[in-house]
């Protein structure tokens, strides 16, 4: 008879799911079709032609006449015989490089040079160009007008002659980026400072010079219709698992969409678990920490613009880990690690455990906190559970406050912020002082753990909710289903809960604990797969053996 | 868009319905409870009425008394509240005392219950049932006879501690684990005894000592409950006797006399381990007590060198027989009562379940003439800071 009712209940909720299913389904159908095919219609000429004023004809009506295009035209050869033209983008090119090594030769030294047969000029000879006059590194030739359309948009020149259907491509990118500053988002004490910047070709480089390594690999495409963004993945070939990269490939095709801004858009288009609120893939600011997770056998994603780097897979243990947690010894560093998984806990279960206490549970309390705690509640007018989340909200409101405003505005947010709970509030008796400790304590422990200060703030509030509503019970169900969906999770094939849920017992080596660097032989078992081996044993340090210490 | 609102509207409107399901039962807000402390138990002066004394702390003149105790103002500085009632029976009485004040009473933090004398004597498992069935009570609840009548008890003003009963608490508590002078009693041993059928139940009493005109309370005697009457008492060197038997010694201090008898050293107690075994001989029952005790020399009044195994022999010697001496004197008494303090009928029965059966109707009568071998071994480990005696031995 239960069994019946509870199978027509199993039942009644699997169809009301996939109504709701259905419903979001349709609505989603309905919406309007994005239309990423814009770009492709102008380039009706797919390559270029031989004269020079047709050429720059199609040029010019698919670049515009924007201000910052420039178009240059001129004349060389020892009778200035010969019509060509440079196209470049003024700020986004060096205009030394375009000055000194392309216009110049041309106009100074193809006379000087006073080539053998000037006919080699003629008849739309580029090579002779390309390999006599122009003094740049990177020249490229070609002919298809969408290279060359993407080469001058990102900041190269295009020079174009009479007489050629071919273009070359020559390298001039220059434009001002910031300096490579300290990470602000991973500060450490101990460790280097330098962050990653804007510009990629920095990026690739600062981990390059982490990684002098021939096999560390770096692939480039171009995502986004419009904004044409690049696009880098990073492997160090050989301790990478193969299939890993051909899966981040495949998630990067399957992207189309029209603006790629920053790495958080990628993210949100390849990522395992979009309706988690826990990420499934890591990010950093910092190129050290970056090149550990390479070094580990995970793989970088850079995107240009913006020194957030992505790191993939993510397990769950990142967010407790810290570059600096390798760079100070083990001890301490052992530690912190533990401090950060209470901070964690602290801070999800801390509201909503004091809840439950005060309003449920009181028996649980030692009799002379019970007193305290009775005490701080007389008076006032709101049951603890709004009262904890109300002042939840208006923290979180400072906080947002204090993000956003400008740095002087700031300090005034939190002056104000720091007045209002601290003391107005209760003074006033809206709140109970115990209720403040509670919340500043949450509010603190959650900054210990950046990774997941956001997957907190959501996590905190579910508990709030299901402890001020079903007590302990609630709280205890909440944290079942958190840890189910959390074992559940995959990050790129590899379980999110990894050396913990899958217990791989080699692997805690690097989880609560940091253990000596000489004693991490392998590494993470999930993700190093390929290449496990990172060093040899017997690396302890010890002193000279045979001989005795007689003093 | 429109429709994907009204579904987001709807399962929001579900959560709610589900959050309402629960109706947040058991929920109460801390400023909506009056935290028990201490229950008394007195007989009521008709037959079959009980007056009860429940003791409420005032947790806000207990918090803000430290800060200023000129101009806190707000009625009496004093942290408690006492509501007596007179009922018929224990939860009757309690939600009488509902009339009487706004808040729900809240017995999870109860610290005592203690019995008057009037209602010890004329039995109390009638009261011992709701403490025991209710579910906010605890087990580990001190109890207490009362010398007097418990109201009076629960209104005597602590010296430290915020409430009477949370004092009267403190003190329990600091018997079972430094002092060992008078049994701690938590209402799971006292209702295990009180549902045996030989042994019996104890509890310590607590009395009022009117010394330098101020009231305090002092726990005083053991009370010895035959079934769930109060029989009569053990004093003080009898309760110790009854203590060392049952193994509920932790500490104390043994005072051995010399045999000069001026001068006296005082032992005290580390270690204690005693165990009661029994055996069935020819069909007759023999009880064996066996003690180990282990304590430090703490004072000596003469300047007699002790740090010496002879003379730690003869010390330990005396001390064993002044332990016997107290375990022979309790039995004695419980003797004279009648009542199986030391759970002798437990033990046969736990051992010899079989013979137990014939013994358990004439158990009376066997009590009184079972035979029971107190053996006692004592050991002195130290001497404490000092090895010599700071007095010069007289010439």
């Amino acid at each position: 008879m239960l069994i019946k009712k509870f199978r027509y209940l199993k039942e009644g909720i699997r169809a009301m799911l996939d109504y709701l299913y259905k419903k979001l389904k349709f609505l989603q159908l309905k919406n309007p079709k994005i239309n990423n095919e814009t770009t492709k219609e102008e380039t009706l000429q797919p390559e270029l032609s031989f004269s020079l004023k047709d050429n720059l004809n199609v040029l010019k009506k698919i670049l515009g006449s924007s201000n910052d295009i420039i178009y240059r035209e001129f004349s060389f050869g020892s009778r200035l015989q010969i019509n060509a033209a440079v196209i470049f983008l003024e700020g986004m090119t060096e205009k030394t490089t375009i000055n000194e090594t392309i216009i110049k030769p041309f106009m100074y030294e193809s006379k000087l040079y006073n080539l053998e047969n000037e006919s080699e000029l003629e008849f739309g000879n580029l090579s002779i160009i390309k390999n006599a006059l122009i003094s740049v590194g990177n020249v490229k030739q070609t002919s298809i007008i969408n290279e060359l359309l993407d080469g001058c948009l990102s900041g190269d020149t295009i020079f174009l002659r009479e007489g050629s259907k071919d273009a070359l491509i020559i390298q001039s990118k220059g434009f001002e980026t910031r300096a490579i500053e300290e990470a602000k988002t991973e500060a450490v004490v101990r460790g280097p400072r330098e962050g990653f910047c804007e510009n990629i070709a920095t990026n690739m480089t600062l981990l390059r010079r982490k990684i002098k390594n021939h096999n560390l690999s770096f692939e480039t495409m171009q995502i986004g219709t419009q904004t044409r963004t690049s696009v880098c993945i990073v492997y160090l070939k050989g301790v990478v698992n193969p299939k890993l990269i051909k899966e981040i490939k495949k998630r990067l095709n399957r992207i189309n969409t029209d603006a790629i801004l920053e790495s958080g858009y990628i993210e949100q288009f390849i990522e395992d678990a979009p309706y988690s609120i826990f990420p499934t893939v890591g990010n950093s600011e910092k190129p050290d920490s970056t090149a550990a997770k390479i070094l580990e056998g995970r793989a970088a994603i850079l995107v240009d613009g913006t020194p957030f780097v992505l790191t993939m897979p993510m397990l769950f243990i990142e967010g407790f880990q810290s570059a600096e947690d390798y760079y100070s010894r083990p001890f301490y560093a052992s530690v912190v690690r533990i401090l950060r998984f209470i901070a964690f806990y602290v801070s999800v279960l801390a509201p909503a455990t004091y809840v439950i206490l005060s309003t449920f549970h009181q028996e649980l309390i030692p009799t002379t906190l019970l007193f305290t705690m009775a005490a701080s509640h007389e008076g006032v007018p709101f049951p603890a559970v709004m009262e904890v989340g109300v002042m939840m909200i208006t923290f979180e409101i400072l906080r947002e406050a204090g993000v956003r405003l400008p740095r002087p505005v700031g300090q005034a947010v939190s002056i104000v912020g720091a007045l209002v709970i601290g003391e107005a509030a209760v003074s006033a008796g809206l709140i109970g002082g115990l209720t403040v400790i509670v919340v500043a304590l949450t509010a603190i422990s959650s900054f210990v753990v950046p990774v997941y200060t956001d997957v907190i703030s959501i996590l905190r509030i579910m508990f709030l909710v299901l402890g001020g509503s079903l007590g302990i019970f609630g709280v205890g169900i909440g944290f079942l289903v958190v840890l189910v969906h959390v074992v559940s999770l995959r990050s790129f094939g590899m379980p999110y809960l990894a050396p913990l849920a899958p217990l791989s017992a080699e692997d805690l080596k690097d989880t609560f604990i940091r253990t000596h660097l000489w004693n991490m032989f392998t590494r993470p078992r999930t993700i190093g797969q390929q290449n496990l081996k990172r060093q040899s044993e017997g690396t302890k340090p010890e002193p000279p053996k045979g001989t005795s210490n007689k003093d | 868009m429109k429709k994907f609102i009204s579904v987001f509207i709807k399962i929001i409107v579900c959560i709610f319905i589900v959050l309402n399901l629960t109706s947040c039962w058991g929920a109460h807000e801390l400023n909506k409870l009056a935290i028990v402390m201490g229950v008394g138990i007195d007989k009521g002066k008709a037959n079959d009425m009980v007056d009860i004394t429940v003791q409420v702390a005032k947790v806000l003149d207990i918090k803000s008394s430290p800060k200023g105790s000129s101009g806190s103002g707000g009625g009496s500085d004093s942290g408690y509240l006492n509501l007596e009632e007179k009922a018929s029976g224990i939860s009757q009485a309690v939600k009488n005392i509902n009339r009487k004040i706004d808040r729900k009473l809240f017995f999870s933090h109860n610290q005592v219950i203690i019995l008057g004398k009037d209602a010890a004597e004329t039995g109390i498992s009638k009261y011992i049932d709701f403490f025991l069935r209710y579910r906010e009570n605890r087990l580990l609840v001190w109890v207490i006879v009362a010398k007097g009548t418990a109201g009076e008890m629960l209104d005597i003003k602590p010296g430290l501690e915020t409430t009477p009963g949370r004092s009267i608490g403190e003190l329990i508590r600091n018997q079972e684990e430094d002092t060992s002078l008078m049994p701690a009693v938590e209402l799971k041993d006292f209702a295990s005894r009180l549902m045996s059928k030989t042994t019996s139940p104890i509890a310590p009493i607590i009395e009022v000592s009117k010394e330098d005109k101020k009231k305090t309370v002092y726990l005083s005697e053991t009370a010895v409950f035959k079934k769930d009457k109060m029989v009569g008492t053990l004093d003080k060197k009898e309760t110790r006797g009854l203590l060392w038997g049952i193994n509920k010694i932790k500490d104390g201090v043994i005072t051995v006399s010399m045999p000069n008898n001026k001068d006296k050293v005082d032992i005290e107690t580390t270690h204690v381990g005693s165990k009661i075994t029994a055996e069935i001989k020819d069909n007759k029952p023999k009880m064996k007590i066996e003690i180990k005790q282990e304590g430090d020399l703490q004072e000596q009044t003469s300047a007699e060198d002790f740090a010496n195994p002879k003379a730690f022999a003869i010390l330990e010697k005396s001390e064993e027989d002044i332990i016997k001496e107290e375990v022979i004197s309790s039995l004695k008494k419980s003797r004279e009562l009648n009542a199986d303090t030391f759970g002798f009928g437990d033990i046969i029965y736990e051992h010899y379940p079989k013979q137990w059966r014939e013994m358990e109707k004439n158990w009376g009568e066997i009590f009184q003439n079972v035979q029971v071998d107190v053996s006692v071994h004592s050991k002195i480990n130290r001497t404490g800071r000092i090895t010599k005696p700071i007095m010069s031995p007289d010439k």
